[in-house]
């Protein structure tokens, strides 16, 4: 579909620019996200994978320590001891008081839960029956084992001065008690201090991250977890049981609807599992901050390609611009346009092109007025001199009569009229001239007339002094004059023709020839104006159409001739001129086809 | 039309340059850390080990939420007058949120109203005078103590049988002025209603009540003892502790004084109320409250387990009973 308002070319390039440049920024915005996310996201599992790495070797080292000491005990001390004797007290308080910051405390028990020695020194409940807790039977029944148990608070031994209640791991083994003649069986336990555990696992969890780590047994049991107590209380729920399935590496996961990326390591010899958990929202761009950023980014570039683009768009199509003004000029008319020649080589030869072309239209249509005006002008000549044969003709036979009849006299007084007569017709070649000499042209031609005639009419002559001096194209009064002795008062005894002419109160000037004779009807009326085709039988043979024409061709269509007429009532022919003084300068400029003032 | 470009390419630049400078300034306000929002917390005896859970919970929602909590330290039996007056120090200090427990609860709706127009208040352990706040500028975190009542009367007609009607029983009430603790004997009396048991002393005062029970057993002899809440509790244990023959004792209790009378057998059986919960929730509803103010605040119950010595290191109830790890 086509739009509905036409683009400048300037908005053209522009929005293309702007089109462009937001493909290739989304493109380039797609790849290095995906890059980046990509990168990010091993970045953080690289790192979280180190960190467990290092939080598995503590804690490994811990538990290895204890399982040491717990070895230590069995096969340096218990196994070589007669426990019936001795008890193994003091060595297990000096491997007490050497381990004590991370003991609670370490006590051997037989197979039926008697408590053989524990360190340091404690009351044991009255009513405690070690055989149903946890540790001591998977001490016994697994055997060749040592067994870690899940946190919980220690019910052994009495403390209540103080009201202390212990969270211990229990590291319970069985052991060989020798001594009382048979081999017998018991437990040796070792009760970690649990707050140990919980420091070191703190201290991995101490960042401003949703990032956390906890710590499961290998059935996603939690031995440790930042929001335990949450956990306990209902407050927040952990994938641990799935978590534990995994095997080791990072794994991505829906949880309670959030993406997760968990990553999973397992330790060697309790086979616990030591989970990180990155919410998605915390890797990379959830972040507050990036959106920001990019948001500040997208935003400058913007508008650094807005205003680039514009600039470009500008300087790109400023020549094509001009150009386009320079049409804008030739086509308004405006005379001699400043064509734009410059820019780069392609508008330069357009600029050039079009200046050429405009020069040869310039030129053709100069030629073409010349060539009009010629034309108009050659029109005239041929009218004006259609006069010339007839009358001369005429005149030249009435002159032969009177030779011949001997009226010299008379014969004089025609040629001296003609010879007047013809040098205002030639006037040197001018076609306009004074009123005053149409005037007296006319006058000449009607002595002339006159003496042909026998004076068989009158002629009057009035014409207003201040019209005397104004432009008029010449022989334009002969004709009419001509017209109203041939078709007026030639036949008639008292025959009268008038000649007045006036400035009229519109400021142009009109001269009226009016004849008493037979006048004509109002069909005839018309084609005397009309129809240039009739031939005349009298007359020089110019017709008042033709002085209609040249008056209409030089001074334009509002003027020319006026006929009025009624039959038997005589005939009033006026000419309406507009009053142009006769000067050399208007003269000139009225004979080269312009009016005067045009030129302004 | 090239009017109307230049207009579209001002206004598109000019909205670029707010969006920057909006961004930009959101990044460097992000870069600074806003004052943290701060919590006071008002509470009777605050060192009493009674509120162990009570405070872990706190510490940890605070941690979560990035709160600044102060545990105001107070002595034991606090008036009314008292708190109001540290309540109004703590918000003119900045405290934008206030977590009370009233010493009591009749006569409180000037001072909720007054609290609640100043900072976001969450009565805790016990309600009170609430109505005057219809736009919820105020909630209660409590247990259902009516429930716990009943579920005390419960424990003593499962240990005692048939022999609970020719029992006879003293209750410390502990301090009555609280609708919680009045909600807890009025659920103990109605549950234990024809049961034939006679209540022969309530011992409702809060000083010196260990002294308090024992002439009151030397007046009158109970067979069982029932105490409403956890310093009663304490103070009942106290005196059983030098007895040959000591009454079966219940209660209430939060603190591991009572867990270590249970431990030994002294207490027969005990409720705990959920009060790392009502401690996490407490912080949690403020700053909900303070992130958006136009919804109301709404009252919540919290949970309680029947620790016996049976069930005392049950791994459901280590955690309740033994928040703090050493």
């Amino acid at each position: 579909m086509k739009s509905a308002v036409p683009r400048s070319i300037q908005v053209t390039v522009s929005v293309s620019f702007t089109v462009v440049a937001l493909i290739c920024m989304l493109a380039m915005g797609i790849a290095l996200y995906e890059r980046f996310s990509v990168r990010s996201e091993k970045m953080l599992t690289d790192g979280t994978e180190q960190t467990l790495d290092q939080t598995v070797l503590t804690l490994e080292d811990y538990l290895r320590s204890m399982r040491r000491m717990s070895d230590a005990i069995y096969y340096n001390v218990i196994k070589d001891q007669d426990i019936s004797k001795e008890k193994p007290i003091e060595q297990m308080n000096l491997l007490y008081e050497a381990h004590k910051d991370y003991l609670i405390s370490l006590a051997l028990y037989t197979e039926e839960g008697e408590l053989v020695c524990a360190s340091p020194v404690g009351v044991e409940k009255a009513d405690v029956d070690v055989k149903v807790q946890s540790w001591f039977k998977t001490a016994l029944n697994k055997p060749e084992n040592l067994h870690f148990s899940l946190p919980h608070v220690q019910n052994i031994f009495v403390d209540d001065p103080t009201f202390r209640y212990y969270w211990v791991i229990s590291l319970s083994r069985a052991v060989e008690l020798g001594g009382r003649g048979v081999p017998e069986q018991g437990v040796l336990l070792v009760d970690m201090n649990y707050a140990v555990i919980e420091q070191m696992m703190e201290g991995v969890n101490d960042n401003p991250s949703q990032q956390y780590v906890y710590l499961c047994d290998s059935s996603g049991d939690i031995i440790y977890h930042p929001m335990l107590m949450q956990i306990a209380a209902g407050l927040y729920k952990e994938n641990n049981v799935m978590a534990a399935s995994y095997d080791d590496g990072s794994h991505k996961e829906m949880f309670m609807g959030d993406g997760r990326i968990v990553t999973v390591k397992t330790m060697s010899y309790t086979g616990w599992k030591l989970i990180s958990v990155i919410p998605t929202s915390n890797t990379y761009l959830g972040m507050k901050d990036t959106r920001y950023f990019v948001i500040m980014i997208v935003s400058i570039t913007l508008l650094a390609m807005l205003i680039l683009n514009r600039l470009v768009a500008r300087r790109v199509t400023m020549p094509i611009i001009r150009l386009n003004d320079s049409i804008r000029e030739i086509e308004t008319g405006k005379v001699n346009p400043s064509v734009y020649i410059g820019g780069p080589l392609e508008i330069e030869h357009l600029g050039r092109t079009l200046r050429s072309s405009y020069d040869q239209i310039e030129q053709l249509m100069k030629e073409m007025v010349e060539s009009q005006e010629e034309k108009r002008k050659s029109e005239l000549d041929a009218l004006q001199s259609q006069i010339n044969p007839h009358f001369l003709y005429n005149t030249l036979d009435s002159i032969v009569w009177m030779i011949e009849g001997g009226k010299y006299e008379e014969a004089v007084f025609m040629i001296t009229q003609l010879a007047s007569l013809f040098r205002v017709s030639l006037s040197s070649g001018k076609t306009i001239i004074s009123i005053e000499d149409e005037i007296r042209h006319a006058s000449n031609y009607m002595n002339i007339q006159n003496v042909r005639f026998k004076d068989a009419f009158t002629t009057e002559f009035d014409i207003d002094d201040k019209i005397k001096n104004c432009c008029t194209v010449k022989l334009i009064v002969q004709p009419i004059l001509e017209n109203a002795v041939y078709y007026g008062v030639k036949d008639m005894e008292d025959g009268e023709i008038s000649v007045k002419g006036i400035m009229g109160d519109d400021g142009d000037i009109y001269i009226t020839v009016s004849d008493n004779g037979f006048g004509m009807s109002s069909d005839q009326l018309e084609l005397l104006l009309t129809d240039d085709t009739r031939v005349r039988k009298k007359g020089s043979g110019v017709g008042l159409i033709n002085v209609q024409r040249r008056i209409q061709l030089r001074f334009g269509e509002e003027y020319g001739l006026k006929i009025e007429s009624e039959p038997d009532e005589g005939c009033r022919v006026t000419i309406h001129l507009p009053a142009i003084e006769y000067t050399e300068e208007n003269r000139k400029m009225l004979e080269s086809g312009k009016e005067p003032g045009d030129e302004k | 039309m090239k009017s109307n470009r230049n207009v579209f390419i001002l206004f598109m630049s000019a909205l670029l340059v707010i969006i920057l400078m909006a961004s930009t300034s959101a990044l460097i306000m992000s870069g600074m850390s806003d004052d943290p929002v701060m919590i006071s917390v008002i509470v009777d005896d605050s060192s009493s080990g009674r509120w162990a859970s009570f405070q872990a919970g706190l510490e940890q929602a605070a941690k979560d939420r990035g709160v600044k909590l102060s545990i105001v330290p107070t002595s034991r039996n606090l008036t009314v007058n008292q708190q109001y007056l540290i309540t109004n120090d703590c918000i003119a200090d900045g405290a934008d949120g206030i977590i009370l427990q009233f010493a009591g609860s009749r006569g409180t709706e000037n001072m909720i109203s007054s609290i609640s127009s100043k900072a976001v208040l969450v009565l805790a352990d016990t309600s009170a005078d609430m109505d005057v706040d219809i736009e919820g500028k105020s909630a209660c975190i409590e247990a259902d103590n009516i429930e716990i009542g009943r579920a005390l009367a419960n424990e003593v007609r499962l240990a005692l049988g048939k022999e609970l009607s020719s029992s006879t029983i003293g209750i410390v009430a502990g301090n009555q002025k609280q609708n919680s603790i009045r909600q807890r004997l009025e659920g103990f009396s109605e549950n234990l209603e024809g049961s034939g048991a006679e209540i022969v002393w309530t011992e409702s005062s809060i000083i010196n009540v260990s002294d308090k029970i024992e002439k009151r057993q030397e007046g009158r002899w109970a067979d069982v003892i029932v105490a409403l809440e956890n310093a009663g509790l304490e103070a009942a244990c106290e005196y059983a502790l030098n007895l040959e023959s000591a009454p079966l004792l219940f209660g209430e209790g939060t603190s591991i004084k009572n867990v270590s009378y249970l431990d030994d057998g002294l207490i027969k059986s005990m409720i705990v109320p959920n009060e790392y919960y009502m401690g996490y929730q407490s912080v949690t509803a403020i700053t909900r409250r303070l992130d958006n103010r136009i919804t109301p605040m709404e009252n919540e119950t919290i949970g309680f387990r029947v620790v016996n010595r049976e069930n005392l290191f049950d791994e459901a109830n280590q955690r309740m009973l033994f928040p703090v790890v050493e």
